[in-house]
């Protein structure tokens, strides 16, 4: 099975120069029978590196230890679930990974573009060849999943050596591939912006098609991240869910790009301008998935995310340079077609906020850039290590998230081409006046800390501008249709769904920034109690019950049983674990942090440990405030997104149409 | 420099300053901990991987540190007596952020300064466009390329590829 997956991998690799040749003789040419045989390649390629997939999942879940990989990353005592979560535990299986996201991404493009863009498709496809050329060489070349395991090293490895504890979690099922079908799907609108470039051909079926195939991987790398806060939350055991870390910023710098591009795509479809800007962003968005996956995988950065880092960081590092350059070229090449064809009239204009809006997202990905790279930079020019941590992003990052917070709210309240005075003053005043009620009762109520003011003040103003748009065309079409309050709304969403779609992820971000207001008062104790004894912590008693201990499959777990009171009620029973997974190098300790969520606020425990003499259990403590709103929102944005990804009525019967 | 643009580049000026504000303020404040223990806690990295501040972590070395924090605190140690004396075993790595002096200064300076930067260009740019939009006259001649990709697409239609 295992030379299945080998071979399949290689013949991939033969149907990706095949694919290349024919396409780049099908150009030279213009014979069409060339580009017909290198679509044919392309998705021969797709479909053997669909076949390694299968195979290497296949070895991992039967427990192939012949293989270095499955051997490597699983044990006889994994849990089956997590076995299968081992094709990303290692940098062999996460490049394979990432083939095989791209081969399903090749095949959807080959079936979805079968009737339109076909003008586009030979440059499409040529540019996916590329890229699932570079990865088919570093995966066969250089960390192949399928090398057979050393000889000498059978024993030692006999009973496979495990996963990495941290990954043992339910949400390390979904975050990874999530990040990757969102990392590996922003090469389709790269792959459509080259060329549009190529072929000249920048008219509106190019954005449309683009901006498409932007929210697609847009909503996978925000579930991504999304879903790796909440496992770093419930897994990590520090209490919170984002920690600047070099390969979370790395997943963010391309969320950052793509969502400037998601808006200034709409300037381009409204008023025909920021055709250079558009596809630098595309551009740089796909570059920095690459660069992220460079970060990722090299060990340049010292990073919690260090499961599988090699040095392949050069072949990246290269292939990065590589597409950057092309991109310069063909964008010089271009540079005619690039023009815009409009021109701005006001400050005071929705092209303008969205502008600003673009602005504030770019320095802001170039600012978290800067500030991950500043290690690197530091030492090559000081010879001194430091660190660019958390607290330096804690300080660096709040006053643009609350321009772009701000920005959230003025854009729709503006008008496309100039807003009259008047206009200003009427689509202003409602916000500002809730947002100045919201501010007034929050400092009456005690808030003094100046980020949550600030953030509290502009959450009420922007729902407030969300809910006038919306009112105001539910009416304008119950007075133009006649249609009810209900039917307006639906009928409303369905014509334009990319516009409240957006407002609903607008929304989500709300919730998402009230959440990141509500860190501010977290409250934390370290604890000592022996059984029986009591702490209270803001208005809750927690009362140590006893510790167990119970031998699991993998691992032996030492449970706390605290109990939770307020007032008189019991509240819950919380359980913190400390874990000891048994491995062939020895036991790996883990935490795991017992949680109970309330609707304002979560309970959060762990354990440190238990003397062994007095039974005494030395304990963490923390009240987190409106965490859940940021899981909320993060779901508000997915629905959000979906509501903007699906096609309109209308769309629907075109489609049936054609097809 | 009209009315509007003065005030956009006073909000982004506001923000700038906002962001140079002391580190972390909102993070480490409301919790159990003294003050300066709590801030000493996300000023120190754990020594064992340098991958948190030791107030978000919990291994040995993190925990070592801890105690040693609020030993050295209750001594009468200042914040910067603490910082140099773990910079003096562990070196600048150990700090959770550079000290802004020398070219780590930079680490500060160019975040506001993107942001600066890209104020000043955009107001500038709408400046500089609000004239009567430039629209191209006459027939727009088609390039080479352009017409061979028309051909390919008609061609690929009549052969249904």
């Amino acid at each position: 099975m295992a030379l299945l997956g080998s071979t399949a991998l290689q013949l991939a690799l033969v149907g990706c120069c095949l694919t290349l040749l024919l396409g780049g003789w099908f150009l030279f040419t213009r014979d069409l029978r060339f580009y017909a045989g290198a679509q044919r390649g392309l998705l021969v390629s797709a479909s053997l590196i669909l076949m390694a997939s299968v195979v290497l999942i296949h070895q991992l879940m039967v427990s192939n230890f012949d293989l270095e990989y499955v051997a490597r990353h699983t044990s006889t005592a994994t849990p089956a679930m997590y076995k299968f979560a081992g094709l990303w535990a290692g940098m062999e299986g996460s490049l394979l990974l990432w083939l095989m996201i791209l081969g399903m991404y090749v095949v959807l493009v080959s079936i979805l573009h079968r009737r339109v863009n076909r003008s586009l498709m030979p440059v499409v496809n040529m540019v996916l060849a590329v890229v699932m050329l570079f990865f088919l060489i570093v995966t066969i070349f250089f960390e192949n999943p399928f090398t057979p395991l050393p000889a000498g090293t059978r024993i030692q490895l006999a009973g496979g050596m495990g996963l990495n504890p941290l990954l043992q979690h339910p949400a390390m099922l979904i975050h990874p591939p999530m990040l990757y079908l969102g990392y590996v799907g922003f090469v389709v609108p790269f792959a459509f912006a080259i060329a549009a470039l190529v072929t000249r051909r920048l008219d509106a079926t190019w954005i449309r098609t683009t901006r498409r195939w932007t929210l697609v991987p847009w909503l996978f790398l925000g579930t991504g991240i999304i879903l790796g806060g909440r496992w770093a939350y419930v897994e990590l055991g520090w209490g919170g869910y984002w920690a600047w870390d070099p390969v979370e910023n790395a997943s963010f710098l391309p969320w950052l790009t793509g969502t400037a591009y998601l808006h200034s795509v709409i300037i381009q479809e409204k008023k025909n301008m920021l055709r250079l800007w558009n596809i630098v962003l595309i551009m740089a968005t796909f570059i920095l998935t690459i660069f992220g996956t460079y970060l990722t995988r090299s060990g340049i950065l010292s990073s919690v995310h260090a499961f599988a880092a090699t040095d392949l960081g050069v072949w990246f590092l290269g292939f990065v340079l590589f597409i950057t350059l092309a991109c310069v070229i063909l964008v010089l090449l271009r540079r005619d077609v690039l023009a815009s064809q409009n021109r701005l009239e006001s400050f005071t204009s929705r092209e303008s906020g969205f502008l600003f809006n673009n602005m504030i997202f770019v320095a802001l990905a170039l600012a978290v850039l800067w500030g991950t790279m500043f290690p690197i930079l530091s030492e090559a020019v000081r010879g001194t290590k430091i660190t660019v941590g958390s607290p330096y992003f804690n300080r660096i990052t709040p006053p643009m998230g609350l321009f772009l917070l701000l920005m959230l709210g003025v854009g729709p309240l503006l008008a496309w081409r100039r807003t009259s005075g008047g206009t200003l003053k009427r689509n202003f005043s409602l916000p500002v006046a809730v947002a100045v009620v919201t501010l007034s009762g929050a400092m009456l109520l005690g808030i003094r800390r100046i980020y949550p003011l600030i953030t509290i003040g502009l959450v009420a103003f922007v729902f407030m501008g969300i809910a006038t748009e919306v009112v105001r065309g539910i009416r304008a079409r119950q007075r133009s249709k006649g249609e009810s309050a209900l039917l307006a709304f639906r009928n409303m969403v369905d014509k334009n769904r990319s516009r409240y779609g957006g407002y609903i992820v607008h929304l989500g971000m709300l919730f998402m920034f009230a959440g990141f207001a509500g860190k501010a008062f977290t409250v934390e104790e370290d604890l000592t109690l022996a059984p029986g004894e009591t702490a209270y912590l803001k208005g809750y008693a927690f009362t140590l019950e006893r510790h167990t201990l119970e031998a699991r499959p993998n691992h032996q777990a030492l449970i706390i049983d605290l109990a939770v009171t307020r007032g008189d009620k019991l509240l819950t029973v919380l359980r913190p674990e400390k874990r000891s997974y048994t491995t062939p190098q020895g036991d790996q300790p883990n935490t795991e942090v017992a949680l109970y969520s309330r609707p304002l606020e979560d309970l959060y425990a762990l354990v440190g440990g238990v003397d062994a003499d007095t039974g005494t259990a030395v304990l963490k403590i923390m009240i987190n405030p409106l965490v859940q709103m940021v899981w909320i929102g993060g779901i508000i944005m997915i629905i959000g997104t979906l509501v903007a990804i699906w096609p309109s009525r209308t769309e629907r019967q075109l489609n049936e149409r054609l097809a | 420099m009209n009315r509007i643009s003065f005030a956009l580049l006073l909000a982004i000026s506001a923000g700038v300053a906002l962001g140079q504000s002391t580190p972390s303020e909102a993070a480490i404040a409301g919790k159990g901990k003294g003050d300066l223990q709590r801030r000493l806690e996300y000023d120190i990295m754990a020594p064992c991987c340098y991958g948190a501040p030791v107030g978000d972590h919990d291994s040995e070395a993190a925990i070592q540190v801890k105690a040693q924090i609020a030993r050295l605190v209750d001594e009468g140690k200042t914040r910067e007596e603490i910082r140099d004396m773990y910079v003096a075993i562990y070196g600048e790595q150990i700090l959770a952020q550079p000290r802004a002096r020398g070219f780590n200064l930079l680490a500060y300076l160019m975040p506001p300064a993107f942001l600066l930067a890209g104020g000043l260009l955009l107001i500038y740019y709408i400046n500089q466009i609000k004239t009567p939009a430039l629209r191209t006259s006459g027939p727009v001649r088609k390039s080479d390329s352009e017409k061979f990709f028309e051909r390919i697409e008609k061609e690929m239609q009549d052969l249904d590829i």
